[in-house]
């Protein structure tokens, strides 16, 4: 008997088709065994890539050292490139294991083998040693392209260890390791190394590599020598760029202190930004260098002749002083794109309010954005009742709602003008500003506001019908028989609405008399609204059925399945969130996702048993809702094998969306032990907003553990954690003490 | 920065908080892909990161309405592309920024070769059909108008204009035919004067004649069925470059397919990468580049 026959899992191994290897390396990654961990390591030299990716990851989750020795294998085999690859891809991601067998490929007499390992260098969490070795291996190095190689594994390791071998080689005059030597310096992105950096720019060979560095760098200490080359002519995007670098890090004191190095800064900028065919990249970093310069005309000029690559972004860089000078920039132009930037810069902010005068642009866009972030009270009544009567589908809603808010502080008769102005427009005629207004009366009470919306009902607008049956279903304003009627509008959506709103009132323990789950069995196979919004209702109205309502949900179609997982977090049923486990696994994504975020309200043992395992699935789109739902567990529920996982997750995390979930996750639920994954993250170039807000959410809860990390740290992990521990010590010292 | 909030299911539909607070709403950064998913699966469209506060702002009302980002993204999910709400998410999602005029080789090749030549092709009582296929605020499709005015061959002969775009705004807009300063950076003074108005607050409205052979319509390029009204040439520039591989593919196959016999298509520089696959002819004018069925 052959293997084969043996073992079907060793035939579609060695199937001449490749998509039955791929298959095979993905079912093998479940069969524990050496037998299949050989069958792996056969498949790394796969004439396909993708049966290679496949088995890669496979032998990822079960790197041990019979898998680091066949790596090491790989590594030597000059006769297939893509089994090399295979195997030091293998052996970056093996820890400490992996990083010893690469370590020792450095001494290997092929220049190649040498190549390959410092390219796979140094792995994760490199330590002081590791530079050491590499160091080593790049003063004992006489092949230059291996040389290269290794000067850059020094940078990748992000450690400060690392920038002294790196100057040197810069002394040593051999132009092509000194390139290398700058992007390696540029990677560990230490700001103190630019003042080693800037007599470099005096060499034509290297200046560009230099302003390349410089600009990773950020350093505010090139500001100046970058303003007075900027002010000297030199103009191409590569110094652009360093000298916009170093100004967004500069505090506001040192970039007054050089504008009078640049007398004409304004007309060198602006004939850049008016040369419409100049480089791109170098037009868009002269556009934000007139704003951060504070040159007088920058705001007008940006919106003038913009967008740049980066669109309107420029205006964000633009100082306070400035911000009446940037919104009559953007007043200027019937375009909303400029207004809305500038609305994007300052929502939610201190100084939205600022924004008020865009009410008055062309167009519905800006009106429609600037009603709904600058604070309702501030806003005339005549403008918000203006602005409803154009009857505008943007802005009619945003009109609405600010005159139904309840954070004007206005007086007793401005806020009946309000309501009286609501209630005109919904019991007028049809249209978005009808819709609108009885959204907007949802939140209000009385017998004329109950009356509107009764008088809605029967309109033949069925948006005007559906915003009726959505406000009648608040509070008790419209009776069951009243929203059940709707049950057999002729629109699907007055239809969803009514499903909707029996939900509703389902969730809030008002269980409408004589509606029973059942009820909505029937809409299942309605229109795709009203079959989400019935999937919905089923498993709100189900009671102590629900369980089992939601294994029968998940054979309906996807929306009417994800629909009614969703509705088991707002019911709070963890007996039904653990029927929902074994959705996580289903195929189609969006029901993975809802079934993982049905375990917010699980009970502790499901949760803790789930959640790591979504936090590890192949699709990110899962992973990610399960970082979202580890946040949103009862804070004594979170348990320490969830936060371990997401530790886990933090480390080997390579899709930037998901990375941003944990990294919110971090900050809600970090703990001590969250503190090293979160150090390797802080280790990167560039890190997303969220790994800084993790650090100051982890370096206020546990101060010891992340100063402790601070000293040990990475160049770039080093300073994160430095601004990190500062802002949470003023945090705690603003924080009012206990009486 | 400090940590983002957290976005957070409401307990439920009841009494929404967000309705009666002017806070605004945060559209987080896993709900937005939630965004970005769903319309890169309707429409095609690929919605960059940077966008992520464009969408904030614009759909802040409604996102309010529906309780918060994510339950509006629940209830635009089971709409369809053609529903208001829908329209709404296509409105903030799609930038309409162009002008007049924008690309004066591709209006040269236009007006002096091939409507020419597809005139001739129809005959005396033969219309030229035209289609501007993400036409945004219509400032392309009202330019054709003006250059064919220009050459004589209108009022003269029949010629139909469509200008199509995924925005119900930006086609509400372009029914106006009302543009600021802006728009008309490209335009000369002379043109100004001769083919626009003045309109209140400093505006241009273009002149009725002008106007009168464009028609708009709100859809996604991917809702054109393979068969319908031919055209003789589609203008479809700028648009490729931001949709999704298949969607560019798809969009390519049912473009060529609306195309006369001997109909052009013209495309954006960079869009023209995606058209070297497709069954089309690259076509060399004086001016510009076309694909010819």
């Amino acid at each position: 008997m052959t293997d084969s026959q043996r073992n079907p899992l060793a035939a579609r191994a060695a199937d001449p088709d490749s998509t039955e290897r791929w298959s095979a390396a993905l079912a093998l990654a479940k069969v524990p065994g050496e037998e299949s961990e050989d069958l792996l390591v056969g498949l790394l030299k796969d004439e396909d890539y993708r049966v290679r990716e496949r088995a890669v990851a496979s032998l990822g989750l079960r790197f041990n050292s019979r898998v680091a020795s066949a790596c090491a294998v790989a590594l030597a085999d000059d006769g297939n490139a893509g089994h090399r690859a295979a195997g030091l891809i293998l052996l970056a991601k093996g820890g400490e294991a992996g990083r010893a067998i690469l370590l020792g490929a450095l001494q290997h007499p092929s220049a190649d083998v040498r190549i390959s390992a410092a390219t796979a260098l140094p792995g994760p969490s490199p330590r002081a040693e590791t530079v050491s070795a590499i160091e080593a291996a790049v003063r004992r190095e006489g092949d230059p392209n291996a040389r290269a190689s290794l000067i850059l594994a020094l940078g990748r390791t992000g450690r400060r260890e690392a920038i002294s071998p790196l100057l040197a080689v810069l002394e040593e005059g051999n132009l092509w390791l000194q390139v290398h030597a700058l992007e390696a310096l540029g990677s560990i992105g230490d700001p103190e190394i630019a003042p080693r950096l800037l007599p470099l720019l005096g060499n034509d060979s290297l200046r560009q590599g230099t302003l390349h560095a410089l600009a990773r760098l950020r350093s505010a200490i090139a500001a100046e020598p970058l303003v007075r080359r900027a002010a000297g002519g030199e103009l191409d995007p590569f110094l652009l760029a360093a000298a916009r670098a170093a100004l967004e890090a500069a505090p506001a004191s040192t970039i007054a202190s050089l504008r009078p190095l640049w007398p004409d800064a304004r007309s060198r900028l602006l004939a850049l930004l008016e040369d419409a065919d100049g480089d791109g990249s170098g037009r868009t970093d002269a556009a934000h260098l007139m704003a951060l310069l504070d040159v007088p005309g920058a705001a007008l000029a940006i919106v003038t002749h913009g967008p740049f690559r980066d669109g309107y972004t420029a205006l964000r860089s633009l100082g306070r002083s400035r911000a009446e000078e940037a919104l009559l920039a953007v007043l200027q132009l019937a375009d909303p794109e400029p207004a809305l930037e500038l609305l994007g810069a300052l929502r939610g902010g201190p100084d939205a309010p600022t924004l008020l005068p865009l009410l008055v642009h062309p167009s519905p866009t800006v009106k429609a954005a600037v009603l709904s972030c600058v604070p309702a009270g501030l806003v005339r009544v005549s403008d918000l009742i203006d602005v409803l009567a154009e009857d505008d589908p943007e802005t009619s809603l945003a009109a609405a709602l600010a005159l139904a808010s309840d954070e004007t502080g206005a007086p007793l008769d401005q806020l009946r003008t309000r309501r009286r102005a609501l209630l005109d427009r919904a019991g007028g005629p049809d249209g978005p500003g009808r819709t609108a207004a009885l959204t907007a009366l949802s939140s209000a009470d009385g017998t004329d506001v109950d009356a509107a919306i009764r008088g809605a009902l029967v309109s033949a607008d069925p948006s005007v019908r559906e915003a009726a049956v959505l406000a009648g279903s608040m509070g008790r304003r419209l009776g069951e028989h009243e929203i059940v009627a709707r049950l057999s509008d002729e629109s699907p959506t007055v239809r969803a609405a009514a499903l909707r709103g029996l939900a509703l009132r389902a969730n809030r323990g008002d269980v409408p008399a004589g509606v029973t789950w059942r009820d909505g069995l029937v809409f299942l196979v309605d229109e795709a609204a009203a079959a989400a919004a019935a999937g919905a209702a089923v498993i709100a109205l189900g009671g102590p059925e629900r369980p089992r309502l939601v294994e029968e949900m998940l054979a309906q179609e996807p929306s009417v399945r994800v629909a009614a997982l969703e509705e088991i977090e707002r019911t709070g049923d963890a007996e039904a969130a653990r029927s929902a486990v074994a959705a996580i696994g289903h195929e189609d994504v969006e029901t993975a996702c809802a079934a993982v975020r049905a375990l917010a309200v699980a009970d502790a043992e499901t949760a803790a048993e789930a959640l790591p395992q979504a936090l590890a699935d192949e699709r990110p789109e899962v992973r990610s809702a399960a970082a979202e739902t580890v946040a949103r567990r009862p804070e004594s529920e979170r348990g320490t094998a969830i936060t371990a996982a997401v530790g886990e997750a933090l480390v080997s995390e390579g899709d930037r969306h998901v990375l941003r979930s944990l990294l919110l996750a971090v900050a809600e639920i970090g703990t001590e032990a969250t503190v090293e994954p979160l150090t390797l993250v802080l280790a990167q170039e560039a890190v997303p907003d969220e790994a800084e807000g993790a650090a100051e959410a982890l370096a206020l809860r546990h101060p010891d553990a992340c100063q402790a990390a601070w000293t040990t740290a990475p160049a770039r992990a080093e300073r994160r954690w430095a601004r990190a521990l500062s802002t949470a010590s003023r945090r705690r010292s603003r924080a009012p003490r206990p009486s | 920065m400090g940590p983002r909030p957290l976005h957070r299911l409401p307990p439920a539909l009841s009494r929404p908080e967000a309705l009666v607070t002017t806070r605004p709403l945060e559209l987080a950064e896993t709900v937005f892909r939630l965004y970005q998913d769903l319309l890169r699966r309707r429409t095609g469209f690929l919605v960059a990161d940077l966008q992520r506060s464009r969408l904030e702002s614009r759909l802040g009302a409604e996102a309010r309405s529906a309780g918060s980002f994510y339950q509006l993204y629940g209830r635009l999910r089971n709409e369809p592309t053609s529903s208001p709400l829908f329209g709404r998410l296509l409105d903030a999602a799609v930038n309409g920024e162009t002008c007049f005029f924008r690309d004066p080789a591709s209006i040269r090749a236009f007006s002096e070769e091939i409507a020419p030549e597809r005139l001739l092709a129809g005959g005396q009582d033969g219309v030229l059909d035209v289609w501007s296929a993400g036409c945004a605020t219509g400032e392309e499709a009202y330019g054709l108008s003006i250059v064919l005015h220009e050459r004589g061959i209108l009022p003269g002969r029949k010629v139909r204009i469509l200008g199509t775009d995924l925005s119900p705004a930006h086609v509400r807009r372009a029914r106006t035919a009302i543009y600021g300063p802006q728009a008309l950076r490209a335009t000369s003074p002379e043109r100004r004067r001769e083919h626009f108005e003045a309109a209140e607050g400093g505006l241009f409205r273009l002149k009725a004649s002008l106007a009168a052979p464009v028609l708009f319509e709100a859809r996604s390029l991917l809702d054109e069925p393979m068969t319908g009204p031919a055209f003789d040439v589609i203008l479809c520039r700028n648009v490729l470059i931001y949709l999704s591989e298949e969607a560019r593919v798809r969009v390519i196959e049912i473009l060529a397919s609306r195309l006369k016999p001997g109909g052009y298509i013209l495309l954006g520089a960079s869009d023209a990468l995606a058209a070297a696959a497709s069954p089309l002819t690259l076509v060399r004018f004086s001016h510009d580049v076309a694909y010819r069925r």
